[in-house]
């Protein structure tokens, strides 16, 4: 099956400091295999004294993916969920301490449903700032988000698809799968100031072949992944 | 907690601010108006902001007639303002921290010690 985009969500606490923000996504029930990826990022000038310190959607934790410290407190993070809870549920976002802060979330359908991170990386530079990393499994999508210390939302440039902004942070992904594996890259761009970001790249989820016995004969379900059958047949008395 | 970076050296400016003083910790739900797109807070308990988060927390989102629910803020400062939240170029000291909020600029909120405003200035 292949990774499909899904949905957006935002939430953030420009409107007020706090320890925590709440916003609802909704995962499409159909397809299947989802997972979600969580950006949060944080404002805060007190030498990185604001920090996340959880993020869960419906009550599920996330993983920490990846994440960046660029200086003057701006810290910039991914959590992601595998097979996470399809509808409409709510993303918490809970800090360390009070303070200000932004969260958005994607969410992809046709993900591996074991852990769909197949790599990671960070980055950051003047003005633009390419995010590269390498591929390991086939047909593997890009996420990325990023914010700028000077205008704030930097610009989805080459090789970025931009899914939403929220406060100073943006959040997009490749738009398609990357065949074969190997080097590829998003960028964001601002006219000034240090642009910095966080991406992963997620894998596609191949079906595997259930086989079953009845009456000493074996009874194959093969289902096709990117339009290819893939079998995994075992034998059963010396008989495939 | 992430390696710092280097980051380029920015020309800062001066901001003028209006202090406000704090009231306490409290919890908000913000909506938009469909009509004129403002934002307006609704405060609300510890308890009805915790269970959002729940599993099935969802069915608790708040709504309000004539608005649309973009998110809610736990563990909130609340400031001696009408709807108990800082308006632009508004800042409130709690304890050594410095809460700046600054919605049209490019820093957004930013939390800084102290003495970093001087004569309800700070420079950015």
């Amino acid at each position: 099956m292949a990774i499909a985009f899904d949905a957006v969500g935002t939430g953030g606490s420009t409107a007020a400091p706090g320890t925590s923000i709440t916003y609802a996504h909704t995962v499409t029930a159909s397809p299947t295999q989802p997972g979600i990826i969580v950006s949060p990022y944080v404002g805060d000038n007190n030498g990185g004294a604001g920090s996340v310190s959880s993020v869960t959607y419906n009550g599920d934790a996330l993983g920490l993916t990846t994440s960046i410290n660029p200086g003057s407190g701006r810290l910039l993070y991914m959590y992601d969920r595998t097979a996470c809870d399809t509808g409409t549920n709510n993303v918490v976002i809970t800090f360390g301490n009070s303070l200000y802060g932004d969260g958005q979330s994607t969410s992809y359908t046709g993900v591996d449903q074991t852990d769909m991170i197949d790599n990671t990386t960070t980055n950051s530079a003047t003005s633009n700032v390419t995010l590269t990393l390498t591929t390991v499994a086939d047909n593997c999508w890009l996420v990325g988000s990023a914010s700028n210390s000077a205008v704030g939302l930097p610009t989805a440039g080459t090789g970025t698809t931009s899914r939403g902004t929220q406060g100073n942070l943006r959040i997009g992904d490749s738009n398609g799968a990357k065949t074969p594996p190997g080097s590829f890259s998003m960028q964001y761009t601002a006219a000034s100031g240090l642009t910095f970001g966080v991406m992963a790249s997620i894998k596609p989820f191949i079906p595997t072949t259930a086989v079953k016995t009845a009456e000493g004969l074996a009874i194959a379900s093969v289902k096709t992944g990117e339009g290819l059958a893939k079998a995994s047949i075992k034998t059963w008395q010396r008989l495939a | 907690m992430p390696p710092v970076i280097s980051e380029p050296t920015e020309e800062k400016v001066e901001v003028k601010l209006t202090r406000r003083n704090f009231v306490g910790i409290s919890n908000f739900h913000l909506f938009t108006n469909d009509t004129t797109g403002e934002t307006v807070p609704v405060e609300t308990t510890e308890q009805e902001y915790h269970r959002l988060g729940e599993k099935g927390g969802s069915r608790f989102n708040p709504v309000l007639d004539g608005h649309t629910w973009r998110y809610s803020v736990g563990g909130a400062i609340k400031v001696d303002t009408p709807n108990g939240l800082m308006g632009d170029k508004e800042y409130v000291i709690v304890d050594d921290r410095a809460y700046v909020s600054l919605k049209d600029m490019r820093t957004g909120g930013k939390v800084v010690p102290p003495d970093e405003i001087i004569d309800d200035t700070i420079k950015l």
